[in-house]
């Protein structure tokens, strides 16, 4: 027994409980043997059998069934492989009947790529080369907006594509059917915007002032107006395309404005402003120079509006007319084509000074019958030059407005009437100086001032040289606008003077204090003006210098005669000199000590200040003090030669210092003053 | 009839007041310090934009040179707005606006806006004429007055923002207003002049 038990729980010590089969095994054992009693350990390998008898059995069950899928499955694929060679027996009979429409089938798929490319061509065609269908009503639709002018740059375009394909030699025949549509939507797009802005221009530059861009909100009226003249450059620029349309716009603003501006000009002469302010201008009538100023100004004020307004008007244009622009479009084409080989750009004019000046030629005709009228009042020299300055200051003025833009026709007509006026002018001048010339006054011996005819004469010169200094005309052009007014007038003096100075019957002494006291009143006016009266002053002054000598020569020869040296002296300046003088009628000893005395007498009584009366009368103090020292150093100088001769051995004079009281240098220092 | 969109403003004073300083100041707002005198007479236009209504003003600028004296009564005569301008820095030139005045008057009567404006106000320390002085003158020709400082840009849009608002507008409540006012300062003994008619322009009357 011993043996037994031992070799039993040997076994029992030989499990290997880790083993997983073994976990696994009692891990099932679990599910089934619940209770650990006799009958259950007797029936244990029963129930062990059992179990995997079933299980066995269940397998067997499934494996049957899958056998019976997988044989219907084999069924199934015989069916399908029937069906398959059903098919392609069918597909081959099919291909054996169609392989005829297989073939036209690819010949259209190719014809129709080919017929797809030609659609886009035609499409880029049409793009490139015709209008939409809203295009075409954009054209003749009742008001023109933005689209019609984007239809006028489009046909522009096609345009100038055709005229491309003209240059590469393609497709002539149907660019010149394109062509020939395309300018027949081009004309009558712009003559119905021609009719359009024709029409625009009758409307909004007919009044006096056009509303350019004032803006109310509470007028709508107003604001749709503003609107319009918005749309009107634009237009303008379109037309440009079309100069003779766009010439014959012009000319109508031009008419507009003509109206305008004469109906506003008689107006401002004749009846004023509303209510009577301003006044007429022609309530001044009277003063020649505010008459004309008036009207001048009115012009100056309304050329700046016009300027203004036109150039708003034209803003937006760009190209030059031809100064020489015809009506018939060929001399056109003809002018324009010969001005580009002669390249003269001098022939071309900007739109808004062509406006300008044909609508400011109104003012011409009632601004010269004005001017007439006044200088028919004989005004005078003075107020006739006042008027020649003002239209000068004018004519500058109207320039300015313009701004160097083109030669401006107000600036032009001004420069002609103002010529009209210089004749007059000259005339006038012409008939006072041969008036006064036919019965000159002549000097008072007096005093040798000039005469009332010359110093009035004089006084006009004044005025009409500050009349000239005040005007607009550039420094550098003063001297050349000068002369040919003035020089002229001065020379008149002078002649005038040198009449009355003949026609006196004076000594020659007096003439010449007459004419020097004349020229110097002259000279005393120009000198305030020296920046372009320099001809004329070195001119006078050469004059009044000759005369000085002629006055200081006989001053001197005078006093010499009065202070007994003269006959002296005269001898002694044409004696031969082959002789001694002592030897010589009247130059003996005795009658030379007898003309000294004579001579210190008269120079001891005066102290020194010889009587020169005659330089006395000299008005101009410079002159004057000029005059009575030259006259003292010529007989300082002759006294000197006296002295020098007695002197001499050559002429024999025993004792020559006896002879004399004073040394030359004692007399000059007696003289001088 | 005239547009009432439109005005002529021409400036008077003496030489060098700052005349086309004010006038430059407003249209470019610039100023230039190196003085350069006016020849002639200059024109420049702008728009001003009020809160009711827009205007279009003609600025002319007349020399104050003595030699170009006679021809400025051409331009006061067409002008709705006389702005006479003088130096607070100069006595002379506020002594003289007196002439300018009544040349203002002699061409336009009561139709005309007058303002009298005192320049250089930045030049503070050499001031010979007080605002008292400038506010009396007004008052004595019943014209309206501000002052101003072109260099500095003091109250130079004011300027003509006044002016521009004193000017009759296209509003009938306004032009009734402004007949009123007219009717009120007619004086029919005054030098003989006949009495104004009903409707006629605008004559401001107010002072800062």
């Amino acid at each position: 027994m011993n043996s037994t038990l031992s070799r039993k729980i040997q076994k029992v010590l030989d499990i290997k409980l880790d083993s997983e089969d073994l976990s696994n095994a009692l891990e099932e054992l679990s599910t089934f043997y619940t209770s650990n009693s006799i009958g259950a350990r007797r029936n244990l390998r029963n129930e062990i059998e059992k179990r995997y008898l079933d299980i066995n059995i269940q397998f067997l069950d499934q494996f049957d069934q899958l056998n019976k899928n997988i044989n219907e499955l084999v069924l199934d694929f015989e069916g399908i492989k029937n069906s398959c060679v059903d098919i392609c027996d069918h597909l081959n009979s099919t291909n054996r009947v169609s392989s005829e429409l297989l073939k036209n089938a690819h010949e259209l798929s190719c014809g129709l790529k080919e017929i797809k490319e030609k659609e886009n061509t035609l499409q880029q065609f049409f793009k490139k080369f015709k209008l939409t269908p809203q295009e075409e009503q954009s054209l003749v639709k009742k008001e023109i907006d933005s689209s019609f002018y984007q239809t006028l740059d489009r046909l522009s375009e096609i345009q100038n594509e055709c005229k491309k394909n003209l240059l590469s030699n393609q497709y002539q025949k149907p660019t010149y059917e394109i062509l020939e549509i395309i300018t027949k939507h081009q004309d009558n797009a712009y003559r119905r915007l021609y009719q359009w802005t024709k029409e625009e221009i009758k409307q909004l530059l007919i009044i006096e002032i056009p509303i350019l861009d004032s803006f109310n909100n509470i007028d709508q009226q107003q604001q749709q107006q503003q609107q319009k003249v918005m749309m009107l450059p634009i237009a303008l620029s379109a037309l440009q395309n079309k100069p003779l349309l766009f010439k014959h716009c012009l000319d109508e603003i031009s008419e507009c404005r003509t109206k305008t501006i004469s109906n506003g000009f008689i107006t401002a002469l004749s009846f004023g402003g509303p209510n009577g302010i301003p006044r007429p201008i022609e309530i001044n009538a009277h003063d020649p120079q505010r008459y004309l100023g008036d009207m001048l100004a009115w012009i100056h004020q309304c050329l700046a509006s016009e300027f203004e307004l036109i150039s708003t008007i034209l803003s937006k244009v760009t190209i030059k007319l031809n100064e020489n622009n015809n009506n018939n479009v060929d001399d056109n084409i003809e002018n324009n084509n010969n001005n580009n080989n002669n390249n003269e750009e001098l022939n071309f004019i900007e739109p808004i000074i062509k406006v300008l000046n044909n609508s400011f030629e109104c003012i011409n005709r009632p601004l010269s019958i004005r001017i007439d009228q006044i200088l028919q009042s004989k005004p005078g020299v003075i107020i006739t030059y006042k008027m020649i300055s003002l239209l000068d200051f004018y004519s500058r003025m109207a320039n300015l407005i313009t701004k160097g833009s083109g030669v401006c026709r107000v600036s032009t007509i001004f420069g002609s009437i103002k010529s009209n006026c210089l004749s007059v002018f000259f005339t006038q001048i012409k008939d006072n100086f041969d008036r006064l010339e036919r019965s000159p006054t002549v000097p008072s011996p007096q005093d040798l001032l000039p005469t009332n005819d010359i110093k009035d004469s004089i006084n006009k010169l004044s005025e009409l040289i500050s009349t000239f200094n005040s005007s607009l005309i550039p420094l550098d052009e003063r001297e050349k606008e000068y002369t040919p007014v003035f020089s002229s007038f001065i020379q008149k003096i002078i002649n005038l003077t040198t009449f009355s100075a003949t026609s006196s019957k004076l000594p020659l002494i007096s003439m010449a204090v007459f004419m020097i006291n004349c020229l110097s009143s002259i000279k005393s006016v120009l000198e305030n003006y020296t920046s372009f009266t320099a001809s004329n002053l070195e001119l006078l002054t050469c004059q009044i210098e000759a005369h000085m000598d002629t006055l200081v020569e006989e001053q001197t020869s005078e006093l010499l005669q009065q202070m007994g040296i003269g006959p002296k002296l005269s001898i002694l300046q044409y004696s031969d000199n082959k002789s001694p003088l002592s030897q010589i009628i009247a130059m003996d000893r005795l009658s030379i000590v007898q003309s000294i005395r004579q001579f210190d007498n008269c120079l001891e009584q005066s102290f020194g200040t010889l009587l020169m009366p005659n330089c006395e009368k000299l008005s101009d103090t410079t002159l004057r003090s000029l005059s009575k020292k030259s006259v003292s150093n010529l007989i300082s100088v002759a006294y000197s030669s006296l002295y020098s001769a007695i002197h001499d051995p050559f002429n024999q004079y025993d004792e020559p210092n006896s002879i004399f009281q004073y040394k030359p240098d004692q007399i000059k220092t007696m003289l001088d003053f | 009839m005239e547009s009432l969109s439109k005005y002529k403003l021409v400036f008077l004073g003496d030489q060098s007041v700052g005349k086309t300083s004010i006038i430059t100041r407003f249209m470019y707002d610039t100023f230039d310090i190196t003085y350069q005198a006016t020849i002639g007479i200059d024109f420049l236009s702008k728009t001003m934009y009020l809160e009711d209504r827009t205007v279009r003003l003609q600025l002319w600028d007349t020399a104050g040179q003595e030699r170009f004296r006679s021809l400025i009564p051409s331009y006061i005569r067409d002008s709705s707005v006389a702005i006479v301008v003088y130096d607070i820095t100069n006595k002379v030139s506020f002594t003289n606006t007196i002439k300018w005045i009544e040349d203002v008057r002699n061409e336009r009567g009561n139709n005309v806006v007058i303002m009298l404006v005192g320049n250089k106000t930045d030049l503070a320390d050499k001031r010979q004429v007080s605002i008292e002085e400038g506010e009396a003158k007004a008052k004595e020709y019943d014209i309206m007055f501000t002052e101003t400082s072109a260099k500095a840009g003091f109250n130079i849009k004011a300027l003509f923002r006044k002016v521009a608002s004193a000017l009759p507008g296209i509003d009938s409540n306004s032009m009734t207003k402004n007949q009123h006012e007219i009717i009120s300062e007619v004086d029919i003994t005054d030098g003989g002049k006949p009495a104004l008619k009903e409707g006629d322009g605008f004559c401001s009357s107010s002072r800062c």
